[in-house]
């Protein structure tokens, strides 16, 4: 038995041996597997690793190359704005200095013929250095009041030039206010000196250490000058005389409160199904603000505080089909402005713009209709709704007038015409440089387009003529 | 061997295409839309180019003339306006570009059917369509949908909108009706005559809009009749462009909201302001107590409250 267990012992010890050499065949192929799958993940890691680092390069190159181009482009910019400060500093100067000469001048100027030109002078040359100015800092108060000097200078100037021309010499008090236009003419020059300086020293007005900040700076001196500035009271657009506005149709009239208002505006605004008192207004008007809301929306509604009088009215309706033409807009236009106590008015101008028909209307006294005293009436052409009323107008100029006689008749006046005709003349009272008013004869004529022409009633001239411009976004208007 | 081959061979590629499209993204950024074949560039002419011109010119961007040629003074411009509007600065007029600037490139897939005049007719598609429909729709003309495609139902609601204002009821939308819409057609190349007064409603509107939209409609009618006293005012250059470009007087234009489209509201409040209407009486300054730090506008004297804004 026992050589027989050998034997198969043996033969189990072989055929374990060869099991495990199976075994060990076996982890060698799997070992080499894992082998080939860790270089494979290196390989993996490697190429995203690369690619990543390609792209990164690649976006760098191109962030570098970009980021060139803008610096370029900045200097490009710099030096282009550069130039045009450059440019307008120069302009500048050579206004104040041909401002300044042109002032001079007028001291050795007697003939009227002689002071007219050298009037013409001063105004072009405070027109280009307003024009210069206006390429610095605005909101300044400096570069302001610099701005409200030259402006002003310029339009003192046109106007004593006009009114050389119609035979009225310069009164001395007109010499000696040129004079101290003159001074201020210094001013302006001395602001400008510290920074011809600065060019002189190779400085710039951009960039670090740029000279932009001290030359608005210099035009402080205006905001508190070494001269007293002179009150500038004529007639022209920007007389002192306007800058506060008297408000002469309530002038005087009993004040009322917010709780009155809101009773007055429940009769103006007939519709009005809630009115709320937001603040108070002190500006050239001291009005009451309340909110409106009505059937075509919500709106704003000013009274003045003296008076009681609807000044403003603003409403933004929902847009709505337009009704055909909507003969009534003036009518209802009219009835609305009666009914806030302006009486009848005369409808002088309607015009239609983008579903709202704008209507102008005027009081008449003696047969002429009164421009200075306009009130503008929004009807909108969709609901047939008033949305809208300004008497700004109203309340600055109206007040009870004495008109003139008319020295000329409606025939005498339409003979001195040079365009046909195309209306019956009328009587009308019309603003003048802001602060006369005219009686004249007004004509509507036609040739290639419609004008407005005014003949004065008293001397017969011409006054102005207004071009009738048919615009499609504004409609009709009068330039 | 040979799978291991081919698997480094996949990750090679697969590494490449990686970095291919990181390029392709760093300069697609870099190109914006340059790529569009409808884009104008240095070098392109035609009546697109002109009323590109005429726009940059308007704004205050280009100096030059308005020829339809498309040269370097007109890239520098282009540059200058992508700068101020924060699109890149490549001189080249593509789909963003052309949206700031207000305009459709012929040719760009948003710009649907047009005929080369801009007139819109029945079988027309695109935005300008779908604007004009928008309008309509708000006017109470058109109840269909606003999508951008001109059939049967636009056509009746233009006819009908032609007969109530006056036009020809031909269906179709020509300058007249456009105008009567307060569209302007794209392809339109007549409009030379524009006039200074439209210019000006425009570019009041947008700083209307650039300032004030989202405020109540009397606030936009006030911010309109600061600008209008600012003209009136010794103290402010003598124009509405004038004003509005002063440097530093109005932030809608540093920081470029000046060139957005103005919406209906906006423009009517600037018609208002231009016809009179001021709820300021005569102010000329307005600022938002919360933002503005300038002591010397803090220390005037507030009369009026509207909205966000203080007027002074």
């Amino acid at each position: 038995m026992r050589p027989k267990n050998l034997e198969e012992k043996k033969q189990a010890l072989e055929a374990y041996a060869a099991e495990l050499a199976e075994e060990d065949n076996g982890a060698g192929k799997r070992g080499a597997k894992r082998a080939k799958k860790k270089r494979a993940a290196k390989t993996a890691v490697f190429s995203v690793t690369a690619a990543l680092a390609v792209g990164a390069i690649a976006g760098l190159s191109v962030a570098l190359a970009y980021s060139e181009d803008m610096n370029s482009l900045r200097s490009e910019y710099m030096r282009d704005m550069e130039g045009v400060y450059t440019r307008h500093y120069y302009d500048l100067s050579d206004s104040a200095n041909a401002l300044d000469v042109a002032l001079g001048k007028l001291n050795a100027a007697y003939t009227a013929s002689a002071q007219q030109d050298i009037l013409y002078d001063v105004w072009n040359a405070a027109g280009l250095a307003g024009v210069s100015l206006s390429a610095f800092e605005g909101g300044e108060e400096g570069v302001m009041q610099a701005s409200k000097f030259v402006n002003q200078t310029g339009d003192y100037a046109h106007y004593l030039a006009e009114r050389l021309d119609d035979g009225e010499p310069l009164s001395r008090e007109e010499t000696e206010k040129l004079a101290k236009l003159r001074a201020m003419t210094g001013v302006l020059r001395r602001a400008l000196g510290e920074t011809r300086e600065g060019i002189s020293e190779g400085r710039l007005f951009l960039g670090e250490d740029g000279m932009l900040s001290e030359l608005t700076g210099a035009f402080d001196a205006f905001a508190d000058p070494e001269v007293d500035y002179p009150e500038m009271i004529y007639d022209g657009p920007f007389s002192d005389a306007l800058e506060h506005r008297e408000c002469k149709a309530v002038k005087g009239m009993e004040r009322i409160t917010p709780e009155e208002g809101a009773e007055l505006l429940r009769e103006y605004i007939a519709d009005a199904s809630a009115i709320e008192y937001l603040d108070r207004t002190e500006s050239d008007a001291v009005t009451l603000n309340y909110s409106v809301t009505t059937e075509a929306g919500r709106g704003f509604a000013q009274l003045t505080e003296e008076g009681g009088m609807l000044i403003a009215y603003n409403i933004l309706p929902e847009r709505r089909a337009a009704a055909e033409g909507d003969p009534q807009a003036c009518a209802v236009a009219r009835a609305f402005a009666k009914r806030a106590g302006y009486g009848d008015l005369a409808v002088v101008w309607c015009a239609s713009a983008q579903g709202t028909t704008y209507v102008n209307l005027t009081p008449v006294q003696d047969g002429a209709v009164l421009y200075p005293d306009l009130i503008k009436v929004k009807v909108d052409e969709g609901s047939g709704e008033v949305t809208g009323l300004d008497a700004t107008h109203y309340l600055y100029n109206h007040t009870d007038r004495t008109l003139p006689e008319a020295k000329l008749t409606v025939a005498e006046a339409e003979a001195k015409l040079s365009l046909p005709a195309v209306s019956e003349g009328r009587l009308a009272l019309i603003p003048m440089d802001e602060t006369k008013e005219v009686l004249t004869y007004e004509f509507e004529c036609e040739r290639e387009g419609t004008y407005f022409v005014y003949i004065d009633a008293l001397t017969g001239e011409e006054t102005n003529i207004l071009y009738v411009i048919d615009d499609t976004e504004q409609g009709e208007m009068l330039m | 061997m040979q799978s291991a081959k081919k698997g480094k061979l996949l990750f090679c590629g697969i590494a490449l295409a990686l970095a291919l499209l990181m390029c392709a993204v760093c300069l697609f950024a870099a190109a914006e839309d340059t790529a569009s074949a409808a884009n104008l560039g240095q070098g392109s002419t035609g009546d697109k180019v002109s009323e590109m011109q005429r726009k940059l010119k308007n704004w205050g961007y280009y100096d030059g003339s308005v020829d339809g040629i498309f040269g370097s003074g007109t890239r520098k411009a282009v540059e200058y306006f992508q700068r101020t509007n924060g699109l890149t600065p490549d001189g080249v007029v593509g789909r963003a570009t052309a949206a700031a600037l207000g305009m459709t490139l012929s040719g760009s897939s948003s710009g649907g059917n047009e005929s080369s005049s801009g007139v819109l007719r029945r079988g027309s598609s695109g935005d300008r369509v779908s604007e004009m429909q928008r309008k309509l729709k708000n006017w109470g003309y058109y109840e269909g949908s606003v999508d951008g495609v001109f059939g049967q139902g636009t056509e009746s609601a233009i006819k009908y909108f032609q007969r109530t204002n006056g036009l020809t009821p031909d269906g179709v939308v020509g300058r007249a009706t456009a105008a009567a819409l307060g569209m302007t057609l794209s392809g339109s190349s007549s409009g030379g005559g524009e006039s200074v007064s439209s210019s000006d409603l425009e570019l009041l509107a947008r700083v209307v809009y650039g300032e004030a939209r989202g405020e109540e409609y009397i606030g936009q009618v006030a911010v309109a009749a600061v600008v209008l006293n600012r003209v009136a005012s010794p103290s402010f250059p003598g124009t509405i462009a004038g004003v509005v470009y002063q440097a530093g007087a109005f932030d809608c234009v540093a920081d470029g909201q000046i060139n957005l489209s103005p919406d209906d509201t906006a423009r009517r409040a600037a018609q208002d302001a231009l016809n009179g209407w001021d709820p300021t009486y005569g102010c000329l300054f307005y600022y938002n107590p919360r933002t503005a730090t300038s002591a010397w506008m803090l220390s005037r004297p507030v009369k009026l409250v509207i909205g966000q804004h203080n007027f002074c």
